[in-house]
């Protein structure tokens, strides 16, 4: 049966053929061939952030790396590890390339079919584009370097094209700064040895030009140590108000200010002691010894003498009366003056009375102005006569309009105004005053900086009768108190505060006291009888007497009170020979009130 | 697909088939004789196997063989008419349920996805030509023909690194519902049931035009057998 034998033959062959017709190919395939990979949006690569497509060839050693970037269908990022990339064509083993010639490299990212826009890299050999090296001192003083590591020197290196500029290439990693043919690791160089550096920029196979330096010890480069007294008032009392401030200037051997931060270095020998205070108060009067010594090297010496109270220069004030029709006789302004020369050195007491235990000298005097504001002389010194034709002011008129008039610039004059004031039912007040403005804060006073333009009327104002009659003739050293910074020596209403900020000046509650008695006593709020003495006090009082705190009080203002004719404001302390003019009244007048008091009561 | 000897030979067994019919004459004369009894006439068959089911891309050279991976196994169970014609050729038609599907590799780089697609359809295949030889004790026979199948349920999991991840939920849309092919078998009849070895691949993608730009198609080795 030749068929049946070659159906047979067939059926063998086929089973056979079945089981070996199935060639080996690899059971794994590309993981593009995902079908979900297959769906991509299109193909990114990008370089790394921070690197730059040009490679500069024997600078950049780290290699390029790339990321690519696509999605599937559902968005998903397509893991990196699916990405082939590559050069020019050719696949890459990972996605860091690093070039080894110059031109020009395209790098592409693959997956499956999808190819991405390529990312062009370009690598430059610098070596044949830099004619120079220039090496420059950036920061630092090459002609001052100390030796002891506190010296930062940092150079640039700058590579020069044949063009005679900049190569406009990142080449600063193929620069090396070398100090005596040591490699450093930046361009900053700092000394810790005296001696002499041989600084180099090398680089591309170029070297820059030499920049020696030397470094030595600080004593080296100090020719002088000048030591720098500030004092803040024109004398130096010993009143611990005094200061001096001690700071120190560095010449080098030209005589020239040395750059660097002397008072860091700087050592303050008082009396052949080490100090580590700059700024110098006492209260014992004496003559200090004071030395700079900057790096081993010393200043002159500096001796500063601090006075006693009863040594210190006695501070003299002009004042000028604004008479507004009030026609007061030139006497009667003298007297008044005497009485001021009197009151503030504490040399009045009409009615040879006890004075306060710490009644003290003001070591103020005041003179009538004998020049006015165009340094012209005054027919009758202090004496300003104002026609108003027989005009009557209200309580706060003069500050707020009238007196801007004639507002004499108050860092020449004590400015006063006398007028007819309108009087008001219950208006008993004599004068009133402004506190002044300090530069340097004291308690209850305000605090303003120097240089501006008064913006209230800092003066008094009088009514006719404090020049009449021995009962009055304190009103005026009360007022110029409040204007010196001197507050009421009672309290308003009750104990619980120092009102006056002067703990020698017995408080007592002034609603306790009734003035119908017609007593010199008081009761302060500990209790305790005593007698009233001080110019700052109301009602019936021996008036005789200013105490050593409102000294203190009254020496501040002296020393840092806007407004007033002292040698904080640039005066001589004596008369004034010359003023620049009147004060013009500004636009807008801050809102400060001035404190009012009353007709004192007769206490003879 | 690549003209591989497989594929020569199913080419050359409906040539052969035709060169039978010129041949019929002497051959039954010769041989009805010996014709068993139990391949005479029509029959039905409860038929099942197991199957080796695998995907196969239109642009790729060769097949995978099956068992060189990590297998998927499938399965397909149904019922079978066959029809003797003459001592020498008879036809059969077969409707069954079939498990298709592929498990996938898909590494690079270190990274290794691993994916099971499940595949079941309702399959009719039609074997027109089946060639019988006579033997002692059973009949080997040759069999070609086509089949047809309506996509029931496809199913597709996911594994990345070794560890489940989330498969594009919408991927199973894009099957195509209907798949046909060719199938070619050769088998021996144990009295009217045949035990036969089955190769099928499919002539349309397993996907929907366009959504792969690598299609795949199914292809299948059964061991088959008949209650």
């Amino acid at each position: 049966m030749p068929l049946n034998r070659l159906l047979k033959s067939l059926f063998l062959l086929s089973v056979l053929s079945l089981l070996s017709d199935c060639s080996r190919r690899s059971d794994i395939q590309p993981l593009a061939d995902y079908y979900a990979y297959q769906r991509t949006n299109a193909v990114t690569v990008n370089l790394e952030q921070g690197r730059k497509t040009t490679v500069l060839l024997s600078v950049d050693t780290d290699s390029l790396r790339f990321r690519a970037s696509a999605t599937d269908a559902q968005g998903k990022d397509i893991p990196h590890a699916l990405y082939t990339f590559l050069v020019d064509g050719k696949p890459l083993p990972s996605n860091a390339f690093l070039p080894a010639k110059e031109g020009k490299y395209q790098i592409t990212a693959k997956l499956g079919a999808k190819e991405s826009q390529p990312v062009v890299i370009e690598a430059v050999d610098l070596k044949s584009l830099v004619k120079e090296i220039r090496l420059q001192p950036e920061a630092g003083n090459p002609k001052m370097v100390l030796s002891d590591g506190n010296t930062l020197l940092r150079f640039s290196m700058v590579a020069i094209g044949f063009d005679d500029k900049p190569v406009p290439f990142d080449y600063l990693k193929g620069l090396t700064l070398y100090v005596n043919d040591q490699p450093l690791t930046s361009a900053e160089f700092t000394p810790r040895q005296e001696g002499t550096y041989r600084l180099v920029a090398k680089g591309f196979g170029r070297e820059s030009s030499e920049i020696v330096i030397s470094a030595h010890p600080k004593a080296y480069y100090i020719g002088t140590v000048l030591l720098k007294v500030n004092l803040n008032g024109p004398d130096f009392i010993a009143d611990n108000l005094s200061a001096a401030t001690f700071t120190v200037n560095v010449l080098d051997r030209e005589g020239k200010l040395v750059d660097w931060y002397a008072e860091r270095d700087m050592q303050l020998f008082l009396n052949g002691q080490l100090t580590q205070e700059r700024t110098f108060r006492t209260r014992t009067p004496g003559v200090y010894r004071f030395k700079a010594v900057v790096a081993g090297k010393e200043s002159a010496e500096y001796s500063l003498r601090a006075l006693s109270f009863s040594e210190a220069r006695i501070v003299t004030i002009p004042i000028v009366f604004h008479l507004y029709g009030v026609d007061i006789p030139q006497y009667k302004l003298q007297e008044q003056i005497n009485v001021l020369n009197n009151t503030f050195r504490d040399n009045f007491n009409p009615s040879n009375a006890l004075k306060a235990d710490r009644h003290a000298d003001l070591r103020l005097q005041f003179v009538l102005a004998d020049t006015d504001p165009n340094g012209q002389p005054m027919a009758q010194p202090g004496r300003h006569y104002v026609d108003v034709g027989g005009k009557q002011y209200k309580d706060d008129e003069m500050f707020t309009k009238a007196g801007w008039d004639h507002y004499w610039n108050p860092e020449y004059y004590l400015n006063a105004y006398v007028a007819n004031y309108i009087e008001e039912p219950d208006d008993n007040w004599a004068g009133k005053a402004y506190y002044p403005t300090v530069t340097q804060p004291l308690v209850g006073l305000g605090t303003y900086v120097k240089g501006s333009k008064p913006f209230y009327l800092f003066s008094m104002i009088l009514k006719p009768l404090v020049f009449d009659g021995a009962n009055n003739n304190t009103i005026i050293t009360h007022e110029i108190g409040h204007m010196l910074g001197l507050y009421h020596a009672f309290n308003t209403n009750n104990c619980t505060s120092d009102a006056d900020y002067c703990p020698d000046t017995p408080m007592y509650n002034r609603q306790n006291y009734n003035d119908k008695v017609y007593s010199m006593s008081r009761t302060d709020c500990n209790g305790q009888e005593f007698s009233s003495t001080n110019y700052m006090d109301y009602y019936y009082s021996f008036r005789n007497s200013f105490t050593l705190d409102q000294q203190t009080r009254v020496r501040h203002v002296l020393d840092y009170g806007l407004y007033l004719p002292t040698q904080f404001n640039g005066r001589s302390g004596r008369r004034s020979v010359a003023a620049p003019g009147v004060v013009k009244r500004p636009d807008v007048l801050w809102d400060v009130k001035p404190v009012a008091c009353p007709i004192p009561h007769d206490h003879h | 697909m690549k003209p591989t000897l497989a594929f020569l030979f199913m080419l050359l067994v409906p040539l052969f088939g035709s060169g039978q019919n010129i041949a019929t004459t002497d051959s039954v004369m010769v041989s009805s004789v010996n014709t068993p009894r139990s391949l005479r006439g029509s029959w039905v068959n409860l038929r099942g196997g197991i199957m080796l089911p695998d995907f196969y891309k239109r642009s790729s050279e060769a097949v995978r063989l099956p068992v060189l991976q990590k297998p998927y196994l499938g399965w397909q169970a149904g019922l079978s008419v066959e029809v003797a014609h003459s001592r020498w050729h008879g036809s059969r038609i077969e409707v069954s349920f079939v498990r298709k599907g592929a498990n996938e590799l898909f590494a690079e780089n270190g990274h290794r996805l691993e994916s099971t697609t499940r595949l079941s359809y309702a399959q009719v295949a039609l074997l027109p030509v089946i060639v019988k030889a006579r033997g002692e004790r059973f009949s080997p026979f040759l069999g070609i023909g086509g089949y047809g199948a309506y996509l029931l349920n496809a199913t597709h999991q996911v594994r990345l690194n070794g560890a489940p991840a989330v498969p594009d939920k919408n991927l199973p849309n894009h099957f195509r519902k209907l798949d046909y092919g060719w199938t070619v078998g050769a088998g021996v009849y144990l009295g009217r049931r045949p035990l036969e070895l089955r190769y099928e691949s499919g002539l349309t993608d397993v996907f929907r035009e366009g959504y792969l730009t690598t299609p795949v198609r199914n292809q299948a080795v059964s061991l088959l057998f008949s209650l």
